[in-house]
């Protein structure tokens, strides 16, 4: 039993940081409908900035925070701005955009391997690597630090799309672009936001998930799977989805791995997404006949 | 009075012609001599390719300081027979297909003499099937799969296999464990360390608690601890990479079960070190190729200190040094770089080099042209380095068994 929490409580941490990636993922994609495979490597250059900043550098961790937030967010909007928006104004097709995002993440990865390096970073948990034992299970505090920070993570966005006037634009945007640039919205400007914001979150899941193992320049595709499995299971473009699929994706992969095998458990998992999709082609939130929306 | 006149003549030309005909023959033969002179004196070229961009780009790195170093200290004593090294060099970044064009290149392109590559399983075979067919010697420096010499005329290993890793793994687990479990990377050297165990166990008369996946590059191997920890096993034989069980061991020690983790050179990474810290200190156990006791060795590591300013840390770099200096040693024996000749020394080549224990010699026995287990030493992690495993506790591991 003891050996079943911990694996549970071990892949509500991960599937916590997925969830935020997803959710990184469907803010992009509600409002501009562009998917965007370069999420994975903004996770992962979060790591990396987390292994400089607070592992090597030694910044307190708070610091380190805001500068991965504020740097991450600066990357995608270079992202959008270098890559999306010239093809977006030119009204490329779906898939070309889908490519140059792509080659965006090459990019990334590869100018992180040759300016940090190309091996991987041991990435120091801030609240230490002791676990606390609670009724007899071991528990890293670092699980502590991800669930409560995607918790807040959370609870931030979703007062943000619910409570603000931004929120409202950019539901606007994400519902209706052409109606809501009709009613003043500008939805390259929030296209642009939606790509900081995107970077932001990845970044933020990749500091947080990094301590839980470790940094390396590779791990970009990895966490691109996850993040778009997560989404796709929960519905893309529902950020209540990001979560779920974000928790149903990391409990799978554990109890796969843990109670099926080693070698057949990542198999099994995506079995399992297929099924899903089987019965919800749009996921567990999605909506159906949902081609292109948004219900972030 | 014009016959005379006309053979006159005629003797006049054939004069001529003769002088042209021996001189021109001269100069030939002076071109001829010249030109054997000028091959007897020209430049030995050597291909190196490996892996220099990627994960394991620091693969590459060791083996090109490696055989830069050996190639530096045998051009400052004048080349082999009067003949300096050149080094072509290229970057396969890991990937077959490009070792196949490398190789092609290397070969028909810059016609070198003999190719040191193949920093993995992969790229090595290919290297290995371009230089059989071409009849060029290979020097493998450390991938470690079997299947890169069987059966191979013209590829020689430097290191051991891992199937004589994995042998030595599970003699030692044998002689001081009784409940065993098995983890392995869930790639080709994993599953081939996997089958190599398995049948070594199955040899012994021992049956292992658990055989287990470890997916390359996980973030998590909690899941597959929990059944490692499960069965109580005492030693985990680990066919991994080295970042992956560093990986493994930190996940180990959060949840309390701290067994004794053994497996082959592979887990030689530096980034096992770096990723693992503490929870890889004495715990994880490896066969190697350094020895520190061996005077080879530590004459090498410091040659390598003052050209590189670090010291080499891992196998590697050992291994490439000694794959330059058997390849210079065999030239040396063929007199000169026909394939053949070549081909011929290395087959029967003994080499004291910088790696393997001390004492030992490298060779390449005609079954398996790989170096054998007979030169494979104990390693861990102490204080954040690799060093050789105390004598006292080869003798009792148990004592560092820890918490199954």
């Amino acid at each position: 039993m003891v050996s079943f929490v911990e694996v549970v409580i071990a892949a509500a941490s991960f599937g916590a940081a997925f969830a935020l990636l997803a959710l990184s993922i469907n803010v992009i994609y509600s409002t501009s409908t562009v998917l965007n495979f370069a999420q994975g490597e903004f996770m992962m250059l979060g790591g990396m900035l987390g292994w400089a900043l607070y592992s090597a550098m030694g910044l307190p961790y708070w610091l380190a925070v805001v500068l991965i937030a504020g740097g991450m967010g600066l990357v995608g909007l270079a992202e959008y701005v270098l890559v999306v928006r010239p093809l977006l104004l030119r009204r490329a097709a779906d898939i070309a955009i889908m490519i140059a995002t792509f080659g965006a993440a090459y990019v990334i990865r590869t100018a992180t391997a040759l300016g940090m390096g190309r091996v991987e970073r041991p990435a120091k948990p801030p609240l230490g690597q002791t676990p606390f034992v609670i009724g007899g299970v071991p528990i890293l505090p670092q699980s502590f630090v991800v669930i409560g920070i995607t918790c807040a993570v959370l609870i931030l966005a979703w007062w943000l799309y619910s409570r603000t006037t931004l929120g409202l634009a950019l539901r606007a945007a994400a519902f209706d672009p052409d109606g809501a640039q009709l009613v003043g919205i500008n939805v390259d400007r929030l296209n642009a936001l939606t790509f900081a914001g995107g970077g932001l979150l990845a970044g933020i899941a990749g500091l947080l998930i990094s301590p839980l193992s470790y940094a390396s320049p590779w791990f970009g595709i990895t966490f691109a799977i996850s993040g778009f499995a997560a989404a796709i299971i929960g519905g893309l473009g529902s950020w209540p989805g990001a979560v779920v699929g974000g928790i149903i994706l990391g409990l799978a992969n554990a109890l796969m791995l843990r109670y099926v095998s080693g070698q057949w458990g990542t198999f099994a998992t995506f079995i399992l997404i297929l099924l899903v999709l089987y019965i919800r082609p749009t996921g567990i939130f999605g909506e159906r006949n949902a081609a292109k929306f948004g219900t972030v | 009075m014009r016959t005379q006149a006309i053979d006159q003549a005629a003797a006049t030309v054939r004069r001529r012609l003769s002088v042209i005909a021996i001189g021109v023959a001269t100069v030939l033969l002076l071109g001829a001599g010249w030109g054997s002179r000028g091959r007897d004196t020209q430049p030995i070229r050597i291909g190196l390719a490996g892996g220099l961009t990627g994960s394991q780009s620091f693969l590459g790195q060791a083996q090109q300081e490696g055989v830069m170093l050996a190639v530096d200290q045998i051009n400052a004593k004048g080349g082999i027979a009067g003949r300096r090294i050149d080094v072509v060099s290229e970057d396969d970044q890991f990937d077959p297909s490009r070792a196949a064009a490398i190789a092609q290149r290397l070969i028909s392109q810059d016609h070198v003499d003999a190719i040191i590559a193949g920093t993995n399983t992969g790229t090595a075979l290919v290297y290995a099937k371009a230089c059989e067919a071409a009849k060029v010697p290979l020097i493998v420096s450390f991938a470690s799969d079997n299947r890169i010499t069987q059966g191979k005329q013209w590829t020689f290993a430097v290191d051991t296999g891992v199937k004589e890793d994995m042998q030595a793994v599970v003699a030692f687990a044998k002689q001081h464990f009784q409940r065993v479990a098995v983890t392995y990377d869930d790639d080709a050297y994993g599953q081939a360390a996997r089958d190599f165990t398995l049948a070594e166990l199955k040899s012994l008369n021992m049956t292992p608690l658990a055989v287990v996946a470890m997916p390359d590059g996980s973030l998590d191997y909690g899941p597959q601890i929990a059944r490692l920890q499960s069965t109580g096993a005492q030693i985990v034989v680990a066919g991994d990479g080295g970042s992956n069980v560093a990986q493994m061991a930190k996940n180990m020690v959060q949840v309390g079960y701290e067994p004794l983790v053994m497996g082959p050179a592979s887990l030689a990474f530096v980034s096992m070190i770096d990723i693992g810290g503490a929870a890889v200190e004495h715990k994880v156990w490896f066969t190697d190729s350094i020895d520190s006791s061996n005077p080879a060795f530590v004459t090498f590591a410091k040659a390598f200190g003052a050209k590189y300013h670090q010291n080499p840390q891992t196998g590697f770099e050992p291994l490439a040094y000694d794959s330059m200096g058997i390849l210079a040693k065999a030239i040396k024996q063929a007199g000169g770089v026909d394939k053949s000749a070549v081909q011929q020394a290395l087959t029967n080549i003994h080499y004291a080099g910088a790696s393997g224990k001390a004492g030992t010699e490298i060779s390449f026995p005609a079954a398996t042209h790989r170096r054998p287990g007979a030169g494979i030493n104990w390693r861990w992690v102490t204080n954040g380095k690799f060093e050789n495993v105390p004598a006292n506790l080869l003798a009792n591991p148990t004592a560092l068994a820890g918490k199954p």
